[in-house]
């Protein structure tokens, strides 16, 4: 299956059309508690949020996830709000535990798929700088989450974006 | 005045926190210590950094970059007041639970990106690899043992601070606690905390559903 997360209003969202059958689609319903950085996820409710709402089970999620997109205004070179709290709700899908990879240390994955991951940022007159950081971000969320990154696209708007958009 | 804002959601108990608190002795200055958050109105917040010299980012790293309610936050000013405070130098003092305090680059150039767009000095970084257990040592002196880069660290951070000037990003780890040493230590960290929540070691590695 497919996981979207994406950071524009409902009716929005709904203009992306074709999108196939079996995708889950996590946009903001406007209440999503933020992460506290408490580790429950880790060390109390291993594998799900503490926090509970309709985010609390991204990890659980993300095990059964062939590919992510991300949809995500650009934030100085960050995703929006929105999307990044999504992402640092998802730190169930990996383990506490830290191995190396890469010469570099990271978490141990919980599950054992590979999640390909496309991110489509908008915004208007996006700097290169903005545009680097936010494809390093993307590249380093992959190697944390033990996924590979398939493609990174920005737009100027979100109609270019759905013109540049493919399934 | 320095505003040294803590963006870490674990308030006052936090690293980020402490790591600020530490800066703060350093530094001559008058400082005002803001807790994220406990932020309900940013125009408070704007007020002060009108007047400011400089803010000093206490941060966690989440997920490779700046955590959300930060995110939201430097949208806010951007919106409100880009271009409003050009005497303001911004630095950072960033913590990760990595070892490697490298990896906090992203989440500096997101700062200095979003400095760029309001028109602010970035004014650079202290990150501080292997955070959770620098964390721990508080009843080491500052400039001693592990902490030894760290308070050199930050003592060059404050002394960038006091005038107002420019350095690079500085990334720091334990002094003497080699990375193997840290990981093995990290390891066992995770059980008791477990079992604390009445869970046995095999059930952290949980597959749902």
């Amino acid at each position: 299956m497919r996981t979207v997360i994406c950071d524009l209003p409902k009716e929005e969202w709904a203009k992306f059309e074709g999108a196939p059958q079996d995708v889950e689609v996590i946009l903001n319903n406007g209440n999503m508690k933020k992460c506290i950085g408490c580790f429950g996820c880790w060390v109390k409710t291993p594998g799900q949020c503490v926090l509970a709402d309709e985010y609390q089970k991204l990890g659980e999620l993300y095990g059964k996830t062939e590919e992510i997109v991300i949809i995500s205004r650009c934030c100085f070179g960050s995703y929006s709000p929105f999307v990044k709290n999504v992402m640092d709700r998802s730190i169930s899908y990996v383990l506490p535990y830290f191995q190396i990879r890469g010469g570099e240390m990271h978490h141990k994955a919980r599950y054992g798929n590979h999640i390909r991951i496309r991110a489509f940022f908008y915004g208007e007159h996006l700097t290169d700088a903005e545009k680097d950081t936010a494809r390093r971000l993307v590249e380093a969320n992959a190697v944390n989450f033990q996924g590979k990154v398939e493609q990174i696209s920005f737009a100027e708007s979100v109609g270019e974006l759905r013109e540049v958009f493919t399934w | 005045m320095v505003i040294l804002l803590n963006c870490s959601f674990r308030g006052e108990k936090s690293n980020s926190n402490y790591f600020l608190g530490l800066l703060e002795g350093l530094l001559e200055e008058p400082c005002e210590r803001i807790q994220l958050n406990r932020i309900t109105d940013a125009s408070v917040l704007e007020e002060k950094l009108a007047t400011a010299d400089a803010l000093v980012l206490g941060m966690p790293l989440y997920v490779d970059g700046v955590p959300a309610q930060a995110v939201e936050l430097m949208e806010r000013l951007y919106a409100d007041g880009a271009g409003s405070y050009g005497q303001l130098a911004v630095y950072v003092v960033s913590n990760l639970g990595f070892y490697e305090a490298e990896q906090t680059q992203i989440q500096l150039a997101i700062v200095k990106n979003w400095c760029e767009r309001m028109g602010l000095t970035y004014g650079g970084a202290l990150a501080i690899g292997a955070g959770e257990m620098m964390g721990g040592l508080r009843n080491v002196p500052m400039d001693q043992g592990p902490n030894k880069a760290m308070g050199e660290g930050l003592k060059k951070l404050a002394s960038h601070i006091s005038a107002h000037s420019v350095m690079e990003n500085a990334f720091v780890q334990p002094t003497g606690f080699p990375r193997w040493m840290y990981l093995l230590a990290a390891q066992m960290n995770w059980a008791p905390q477990a079992k604390k929540n009445g869970l046995k070691r095999k059930e952290i590695r949980r597959r749902r559903p």
